[in-house]
């Protein structure tokens, strides 16, 4: 008898089991739900050299459109717009760069989408900086927000903030000191037809627009390739300078009192050997104050024979 | 021949200073390099009907958020107000709160209407967390009302 019941329980228990699985297996096959995901390409861009009073038209100019993709298998439509990146995200920026002062001059062909499930659409974008001696010699960063615009009956939304960065063109002899609270003359400082083996000199003059005297520190530097980060990328067609010690400034911290300026002397010395002829090199030159946003100048080397 | 070969040789060097120029003169063009090939979010379940609630009643929901771009994302969270309630740091008279917790249990973060830090430095990959939406205590309006989670990626 007592065997008969301890088979009874065995085989009782048995099946529980098996019916216990079947309806974990049940509900591990409902598991999977519908996600919804949003692509926003290009993720960074750079934009340098950029002319005042021009409208560009990166479509035509580069072939390079944002592209909003749809990964959702419901249709969705997005709103496009600028914004300074203080305002929007995680309101963070690359440190070197300023908030761009208008967001608007960076602008699109439409700002709303409507993009079909699983599918990409192109929006032209364009950039106007106005034409005022200010803003020569500027590093801006503007951040893109492409939001979900939220559907009826829809509880969840997304929305992807890339920030892109902005160089305007270079210039010495200034007319009016260049608008943040610091500034650069010039934004790019060129060493053409650098003679090898011997010290070449030039100067940047650093502007303290702020309404307090800051103590800055100066650094030349390189900055390590990384694809995974926002960092500041080296100009097309040259290279980060394969020795730093090259360039030396004249002094490695400063004061300026608020509303005036001063001048550092930046010397470049690079060895004569053969192999440095007829490259192009760069580095920054990184002005860090005790408060308030940090900026840089690039400097480019052209050596020659 | 030899005179058809140098006239040749002189044209392609020629040629070869004259687009040496050309490129040194489109240096003071515009440059644009793309730097970050895409930033992708995506987030599972794509909805969450919380049906009828009673005054105070918490209502929970797991979620996955997804970095599908190739960089590191910062992932914030924001709620919306709906018509007749406001977002709040816990319920009260028309007031909701919407938390989340990374783990599904306490503690559990406020959701605000100007966004909070769901994760920092999301690399591609996968990122659970959960949503938990007390009602209003007590709640005047009795009719539908819709809120808006937007989960947001920045580099």
């Amino acid at each position: 008898m007592k065997k008969k019941i301890t088979l009874i329980l065995i085989i009782l228990l048995f099946l529980s089991n098996n019916l216990f699985s079947e309806e974990k297996r049940t509900i591990q096959k409902e598991k999977p739900r519908a996600g919804m995901g949003l692509s926003v390409q290009p993720g960074g861009i750079l934009i340098q050299h950029v002319k005042l009073d021009e409208t560009y038209n990166f479509y035509e100019k580069s072939g390079i459109a944002l592209i909003v993709e749809n990964k959702d298998t419901l249709p969705h439509t997005y709103i496009i717009n600028t914004f300074k990146p203080s305002q929007v995200g995680n309101k963070k920026w690359l440190t070197g760069y300023l908030e761009i002062p208008e967001p608007s001059w960076f602008f699109f062909e439409k700002n709303e989408v409507t993009v079909e499930p699983k599918s990409k659409q192109k929006v032209k974008m364009y950039l106007k900086v106005p034409k005022e001696e200010k803003y020569y010699n500027q590093h801006w960063t503007v951040s893109l927000g492409v939001t979900g615009k939220p559907e009826k009956g829809q509880m969840l939304a997304l929305a992807v903030y890339p920030r892109y960065q902005i160089e305007t063109e270079t210039k010495t002899g200034l007319k009016e000191k260049p608008a943040g609270l610091i500034g650069f003359e010039p934004g790019t400082l060129i060493f053409e037809n650098l003679a090898l083996g011997k010290k070449e000199k030039n100067k940047i003059i650093v502007y303290n627009n702020d309404n307090k005297p800051h103590k800055y520190r100066i650094t030349p530097k390189i900055i390590e390739v990384d694809t995974t980060k926002e960092q500041i990328f080296n100009t097309p067609g040259y290279r980060w300078i394969p020795n730093i010690k090259w360039i030396r400034p004249c002094k490695r911290k400063l004061k300026i009192n608020s509303d005036e300026s001063k001048e550092i002397t930046i010397t470049v010395n690079i060895p004569k050997k053969q192999k440095y002829y007829l490259k192009k090199w760069e580095a920054i030159i990184f002005i860090e104050p005790d408060e308030g946003p940090s900026g840089f100048v690039r400097v480019q080397i052209e050596p020659n024979k | 021949m030899k005179k058809l070969l140098i006239c040749l040789i002189t044209l392609a060097l020629i040629t070869g200073f004259g687009l040496t120029k050309a490129e040194a003169a489109t240096s003071d063009e515009i440059a644009v390099t793309v730097t970050l090939q895409n930033i992708s979010v995506s987030v599972t379940p794509d909805d969450w009907a919380i049906g009828t609630v009673a005054p105070s009643s918490v209502n929970t929901q797991a979620c996955t958020a997804t970095n599908n771009g190739n960089v590191n994302e910062d992932l914030d969270i924001a709620v919306t107000d709906s018509t007749n309630w406001t977002a709040g740091a816990s319920a009260g008279s028309d007031i909701f709160a919407m938390d989340f917790s990374l783990t599904g249990a306490a503690p559990w973060t406020n959701i605000t209407t100007g966004g909070v830090v769901l994760v920092n430095a999301l690399a591609p990959g996968d990122q659970t967390f959960t949503l938990q939406f007390t009602a209003p205590d007590p709640g005047s309006v009795y009719t539908q009302q819709s809120i808006t989670v937007t989960v947001s990626a920045s580099p």
